[in-house]
């Protein structure tokens, strides 16, 4: 397999996930490769479950860590090698819930502890100002809510995915999106950014 | 599969938010190194250890006032992962060897991070600390080929 080293959760340029999960079966030297780069460009999926699930630092570590260990462990057992990014998650999901039954905790489907607030550098806000815009919003965001975006970022997910992956009951994902996203529209610094932005498209529309 | 629609709009503000993702929730490097170490421990290469022998289970349990031993065997006399434990404040304290002699890995999977030991050249090692639910040794011997347990609890 000829291919360039990925950057973490980032596709890799001509091949696929089928084709990294074929060669990683097969063993020897390339098939190594091919599960570090399945681990590259797969973990920032997984890691977004472990946030969405609202973890500590060290379960999410841990979990992170069973995953994978899983995952090798049943690879020859994987249906769909090119949905291997939703099955990763939904064992994260499932090893997150092991964990919190180990520590006696209740998984908080639909209440997610609310612990995002990280400091950044003042720099990065005042030069950025998509990014200041974006943080401010993920702010204002319940928690749910973030986590839920946490997912909608990752474009491969159809909704379908994202309720097989959180054990969330069907249907019912649209209308969450489409809810949460209305609040993201009306926080004050997006509804100022979208603004500009339609102007901005709407410009270039015409030229 | 069905593919959501997403607007050009949604797909900046995802856009937008996928980068601060990025850099507030960033995936510690070492993780990643380690979940890439997991391919040696592929289930078609690794051989999985029966169990032999469990004090336990055949009731040879020895109490002493605060301390609780077991032993456990897991493959066979002359291949395998022996031990013993026993209580160590909250956790455990195991005492093993990994036969045949030589200096192998030994990595402990458990609910906390991996534990990670190198025997000496019998074979033998320590692990303490180790914390209460389930577990299991992989081992890598020192002629590249591995082999683990099964999962286990140690106790509760």
């Amino acid at each position: 397999m000829t291919m360039g080293r990925p950057a973490c959760g980032r596709r890799v340029a001509g091949t696929d996930n089928a084709t990294l999960v074929a060669a990683a079966l097969a063993g020897g030297e390339r098939g190594r490769r091919a599960w570090d780069d399945l681990v590259l460009v797969n973990s920032r999926a997984v890691w977004k479950v472990l946030w969405a699930l609202g973890l500590t630092r060290d379960e999410r570590d841990d979990v992170y860590q069973g995953t994978w260990l899983r995952a090798i462990e049943r690879l020859h057992q994987l249906r769909e090698p090119e949905k291997i990014h939703v099955w990763l998650m939904t064992i994260a999901r499932h090893e997150a819930e092991a964990v919190l039954r180990r520590k006696a905790r209740q998984l908080p489907v639909g209440k997610v502890a609310d612990a995002w607030d990280f400091s950044v550098e003042s720099d990065l806000l005042e030069r950025d100002e998509r990014y200041r815009i974006a943080r401010a919003a993920l702010l204002r965001m319940t928690a749910e809510c973030r986590s839920l975006v946490r997912l909608l970022t990752n474009e491969d997910l159809s909704y379908r995915d994202i309720e097989d992956i959180m054990g969330w009951s069907s249907g019912g994902t649209a209308i969450r999106r489409s809810r949460c996203l209305d609040k993201i529209r009306e926080t004050p610094e997006v509804s100022r950014y979208l603004t500009e932005l339609g102007r901005v498209v709407h410009r270039e529309r015409q030229i | 599969m069905e593919q959501r629609r997403v607007t050009d709009t949604e797909r900046r503000m995802l856009d937008a938010f996928d980068r601060v993702f990025d850099h507030e929730e960033p995936i510690p490097e070492h993780l990643i190194q380690v979940a890439q170490e997991f391919y040696t421990w592929r289930k078609v290469d690794t051989e999985v250890l029966e169990l032999l022998m469990d004090s336990a289970a055949d009731e040879l349990v020895l109490t002493r006032s605060e301390s609780l031993q077991r032993f456990m065997a897991f493959g066979s006399p002359d291949r395998g992962v022996h031990f013993e434990c026993r209580r160590q404040g909250a956790g455990y304290l195991v005492e093993g060897a990994i036969v045949p002699c030589g200096v192998h890995e030994v990595r402990v999977h458990c609910s906390g991070p991996d534990v990670v030991k190198t025997t000496d050249s019998l074979g033998c090692f320590t692990v303490d600390g180790l914390g209460l639910g389930s577990m299991r040794f992989a081992v890598r011997l020192d002629d590249g080929q591995t082999m683990r347990t099964p999962w286990f609890d140690l106790g509760t």
